[in-house]
């Protein structure tokens, strides 16, 4: 076996073959995948994400919007939790776990279009600003350093106290003030590989900058962004939920999570599972994503492992 | 070292102006008249004119900007719609209550967590290890506001062990300052336990064992000196974090701040107390993140080393 293979260089045994076939199949998700799975946190991650998914997608098929999540009923207020009302119901006769199921479709509509809009528009900037340098990356990236300076929740503050409360403008809120993370994580990995063989290459075949930006750089700066993103949308559902609980986020009767926590709280001396049910869907949520968000990073991103 | 902070001195001001810029034009963009606001929709048409002039409402953006900072740099940042009063003298007599939430709040998180994040260390894999990161996951998960009515729940209502809302004595301070603190104090056991990972395995440790220290010799005097420097960025990160939760804090429990004031001058639509209490929260962020740089110049031996 030996000796053929040593005869021709460019031959390749069956053997090897088998082995060249099976790196070459291993894509990107295939690799994520087994790094993620060795990673029982990850996995807890991952299934609690589908199950809150799955609910959130489902919720109208589960609970009606009009008639269960909103209507009052003044003949079943304020019961503990009983068969019929598993998490019991609210001021108004509202059965808490149904709220709580379409609760979790906004929580994850809000991360999901929040972290979407700060990423694309985040990741635009960084990419360029990496890939250009110079005076145009000197000024963007100054901007975002002074939007970094403010912190998160007072900028997300500040934006719904100036547009109004309602849900467009918070997660219009959200995304603006996450979009420097995103700018500053591109750009820093646009720098690591700015110097890339294939990107002279693709320089050296003529390409101009836009097709180099979106075809050789952002799609390797995938890894970064994937984990970044899953600790943005962890901190979006708490900030939403923060917002909402001040009065400056989804109004009621929406069943937003913090808006549920912000009624309940009247009732807290009596009834406190109105407080207690919708804070823990949160913190399941929030940590579910965030251990998600530390898999992917001991998978993608070996350097990081501790 | 003189030098050092000074020049970190020189660096703040263009990030502050820019930061009131952007604060300034976000809170431009309020729907509805500021002088209708104050006078009410009973107002007529030429007090209305005089108030908008008397404010200088009719100038242009960057005027009122310009005019703004100027103002600010002699220590004004308006009128209060509401109170008449001048918006520094509102936020000034509300400071010092938030400013010792804040502290009390870092300072527990950091008596807490320092020592987790060590002993995690030190025994990885253990029971210690697991229960304390297990808990600093639920503690960064866990919003503060959420934490505060639990506690409330608890130790108020309950056990009533401690007042639930108001400010003034010690007993007042340790729930809001737990609520404040616990997802800061998760985030920096994280980091200590990390960072102290990877110090632990250095050489120079091998060495000091070797030489016979003895070992929390070894741990406090030669692995904690390297130890500082990312869990003081961390903790000054999360400073900023904090501040921005005290908003919802001081909310919670009632705490005469200046996040209280902030809410309230919100639902009033008062700008300029809005636009000032956010001004002073990110002031008062940047400064802090300024002293943690100066920090690191004395803890860490090569910055100092540039500026002698």
């Amino acid at each position: 076996m030996k000796k053929e293979s040593k005869k021709n260089d460019f031959q390749l045994s069956p053997e090897e073959m088998e082995i060249l076939k099976k790196y070459k199949k291993r894509s990107f998700l295939a690799e994520t995948w087994r790094g993620l799975r060795k990673n029982k946190g990850a996995v807890i991650g991952l299934i609690i994400i589908a199950l809150i998914a799955f609910v959130a997608i489902f919720a109208d098929l589960l609970y009606d919007y009009e008639e269960v999540v909103i209507m009052p009923d003044y003949s079943a207020t304020l019961m503990s939790p009983s068969l019929e009302h598993p998490l019991g119901t609210d001021e108004f006769g509202r059965d808490v776990l149904a709220r709580i199921v379409h609760g979790a479709r906004l929580s994850m509509e809000i991360a999901l279009l929040s972290t979407a809009f700060s990423l694309s528009v985040g990741g635009i900037i960084g990419a360029y600003s990496g890939y250009l340098g110079g005076k145009f990356d000197a000024i963007v990236m100054r901007i975002m350093d002074i939007f970094l300076a403010i912190p998160n929740m007072l900028l997300a503050l500040a934006i719904v106290a100036a547009l109004g409360p309602n849900l467009f403008n918070l997660i219009l809120a959200i995304a603006i003030s996450d979009v420097p993370r995103f700018a500053r994580i591109l750009r820093s990995t646009v720098l690591s590989i700015k110097d890339s063989e294939y990107i002279e290459a693709s320089k050296a075949a003529g390409a101009r900058t836009t097709t180099i930006v979106f075809r050789e750089i952002i799609p390797n700066c995938i890894a970064p962004i994937i984990v970044q993103a899953s600790i943005v949308m962890a901190a979006a559902i708490i900030i939403a939920a923060s917002l909402s609980f001040i009065g400056l986020g989804v109004q009621p009767p929406a069943p937003e999570w913090g808006a549920m926590l912000s009624s309940g709280r009247s009732y807290m001396r009596e009834y406190n599972y109105l407080v207690l049910f919708p804070g823990l869907a949160i913190v399941i949520t929030v940590l579910a994503f965030n251990l998600l968000g530390d898999g992917l990073r001991d998978a993608l991103d070996p350097r990081l492992k501790r | 070292m003189h030098r050092y902070i000074l020049k970190r001195l020189v660096q703040l001001i263009p990030v502050i102006l820019g930061v009131v810029l952007i604060i300034f034009l976000i809170m431009d963009l309020t729907p509805g008249d500021p002088a209708r606001m104050v006078l009410g929709n009973m107002a007529s048409e030429e007090a209305i004119a005089a108030f908008r002039e008397e404010q200088g409402l009719n100038d242009p953006l960057p005027i009122r900007y310009l005019r703004y900072v100027f103002d600010m740099l002699r220590g004004s940042l308006g009128t209060s719609y509401r109170s008449s009063r001048p918006v520094i003298d509102e936020l000034l007599a509300r400071f010092p209550a938030t400013m010792q939430l804040a502290s009390a709040s870092i300072i527990f998180a950091l008596v807490i967590s320092v020592p987790i994040g060590i002993v995690s260390a030190l025994k990885q894999n253990s029971l210690f290890d697991t229960v304390g990161m297990v808990a600093a996951l639920l503690g960064i998960a866990m919003p503060a506001f959420w934490l505060g009515l639990i506690l409330i729940i608890s130790f108020s209502l309950k056990l009533d062990w401690l007042p639930s809302s108001g400010s003034g004595s010690f007993k007042h301070l340790i729930l809001p300052a737990v609520a404040n603190g616990v997802s800061c104090a998760a985030n920096i056991a994280r980091i200590t336990r990390s960072s102290m990972l990877e110090i632990i395995r250095q050489d120079y440790i091998r060495t000091a064992k070797s030489k016979g220290i003895g070992k929390m010799k070894v741990v406090l005097k030669h692995a904690m000196g390297n130890c500082w420097i990312p869990v003081i960025t961390v903790a000054g990160l999360q400073f900023g974090t904090m501040l921005g939760g005290t908003v919802i804090i001081e909310n919670v429990f009632a705490w005469n701040g200046v996040g209280d004031f902030l809410l309230k001058s919100i639902s009033a639509k008062d700008t300029p107390c809005v636009l000032g209490g956010i001004v002073m929260f990110t002031v008062v962020f940047s400064v802090v993140n300024l002293l943690v740089d100066i920090v690191y110049a004395f803890i860490d031996p090569r910055i100092k080393a540039q500026y002698q």
